[in-house]
């Protein structure tokens, strides 16, 4: 069995909501600590009505495992939003985005798409990804590095998905409902929905939020 | 010559795979193919009531394919047009009692007796819908112009593709001419920019629909609905002719009434 203070499970407010941390020790360990702390009496109070994201420490969550923290979360009445991986190192704290950065993560390959993803087609990997192809409505990209598409992004896609803050999402429109880069979250507003675009967009982090630009190379 | 599977589905519920299914095995029998309508939407029948043929069953697809009845037992020849037939769903069971194998001998049998076999698949993307695709050399999308709809309708595509079928076409239903003109309806490119499919039809929406389903008399046999001929020209060009798409006015339009008027005194009725 692992050690004690390895399956810790906390919670902390934050500006967006709360944010669960799982500790990094082995996965049954982990959610066991997380059952025994959601059932202390005040915890229900803590997440009522909070928006929920949660950090899941050193790993990546495959499906089964997701899908057992949401079954243990949705007992307790908690609603997830985004799940990520925590930061391997901070990222640079500075405004602008550099020109040329290494990134701290082993070397990956990058993972092309030579077709259009359908609603309910969901791709995740370690690495950058490339569509040659649209992402329609229901989609879902995560990805640690970049996500280029060439093609139109209405589905979903969190680039960064490790914590890269810098990772940055191109397309040739860009119209999705929400868009996710490393930490950061930004969601389509009605207006956005009307925007036509006429020329290939990326998506960036800069100033500490995600901004829209036209695609420069 | 063995007869063609082709299969009717959208992902969505509700936006009108049965009435295709019985108003294109009307059209298709009309020109003088053999056809057999499947109802695949075991435990939740409805295909028989749009054909009006309801009060004729004795076995259903359950019983053929358990062995208590033969498939020409269970097959209702429709009075009205002998080319087509129809096999009903059992309304007592559900999904689970048939599998992919059993449709996909089913459908065997049924190809040595009729030209067309069309499969009314279930609404979802479960054990029915993997019933009703099993055997399909062709597939049908049925979409309204919906953002849901469409959605549900990419799911399916990439379900179909997955299944290593043919690509599959779409049939734009419901379509209001008036609205997409507004800008309050998805237009047809706008659909076919997303879902990336070819087209084969775009049934405008049409209030006959809804008496002719309720008699069970499908909108196929009136020359004059807007709807029924939609669905000529989709058996036509499902038997290989080239027919160009039109477009449509809206009846509702208040430019279109006008010139009603004008040309009957006694109009504004029936389409």
């Amino acid at each position: 069995m692992n050690t004690e203070s390895d399956a810790k499970v906390s919670w902390r407010g934050t500006r967006e909501g709360v944010l669960i941390v799982l500790g990094d020790g082995d996965w049954d360990s982990v959610l066991r600590d997380l059952e025994q702390q959601l059932a202390r009496p005040n915890a229900s109070a803590f997440f009522r009505g909070a928006r929920v994201s949660i950090e899941t420490g050193k790993r990546f969550l495959n499906q089964g495992e997701r899908e057992e923290l949401e079954s243990i979360l949705a007992a307790h009445n908690i609603q997830v939003g985004a799940m990520m991986p925590a930061a391997t190192a901070a990222p640079a704290p500075r405004a602008e985005r550099p020109d040329m950065y290494t990134r701290e993560t082993e070397a990956h390959q990058v993972l092309m798409i030579r077709r259009t993803l359908r609603s309910g087609q969901i791709i995740h990997h370690q690495g950058p990804v490339i569509v040659y192809g649209d992402v329609n409505d229901g989609a879902e990209i995560v990805a640690t590095g970049d996500v280029l598409i060439f093609g139109k992004l209405r589905g979903l896609v969190h680039a960064g998905a490790g914590g890269d803050d810098h990772a940055t999402i191109g397309a040739f429109a860009l119209n999705p409902p929400q868009l996710r880069i490393g930490n950061f979250i930004a969601a389509s507003s009605a207006d956005d929905k009307k925007r036509k675009t006429r020329s290939p967009e990326m998506a960036l982090v800069r100033e500490g939020r995600i901004v829209i630009e036209p695609w420069r190379v | 010559m063995s007869g063609t599977v082709i299969t009717i589905t959208s992902g969505k519920g509700g936006v009108g795979k049965t009435t295709t299914t019985a108003n294109l095995g009307v059209a298709l029998a009309r020109h003088g193919k053999r056809v057999a309508c499947v109802d695949a939407d075991i435990g939740l029948r409805n295909l028989d009531v749009v054909l009006g043929l309801e009060n004729r069953i004795v076995y259903d697809i359950v019983d053929v394919v358990e062995g208590r009845a033969r498939l020409r037992q269970a097959l209702i020849r429709d009075k009205r047009l002998p080319e087509l037939q129809m096999l009903p769903a059992a309304q007592t069971r559900d999904k689970t009692a048939v599998n992919p194998q059993q449709m996909m001998k089913l459908a065997d049998d049924l190809r040595a007796e009729v030209d067309f076999i069309i499969i009314d698949s279930p609404a979802g993307i479960e054990h029915g819908f993997k019933n009703a695709i099993a055997p399909a050399d062709r597939v049908l999308i049925v979409t309204t112009p919906e953002v849901s709809a469409v959605r549900d309708a990419d799911r399916i595509i990439g379900l179909v593709e997955a299944a290593e079928k043919p690509k599959p076409q779409l049939i734009l239903n419901r379509l209001r001419p008036g609205m997409v003109k507004r800008g309050d309806m998805l237009a047809t490119d706008d659909v076919l920019e997303i879902l990336a499919i070819d087209l084969i039809g775009i049934v405008p929406e049409d209030e006959t629909i809804i008496t002719s389903t309720n008699r069970g008399n499908p909108v196929a046999y009136e020359q004059k609905s807007r709807a029924g001929q939609a669905y000529g020209r989709i058996a036509r060009r499902l038997l290989g002719e080239d027919v160009p798409f039109g477009v449509f006015e809206d009846e509702t339009g208040i430019l279109s009434r006008v010139q009603r008027w004008f040309r009957s005194p006694n109009g504004g009725g029936g389409a």
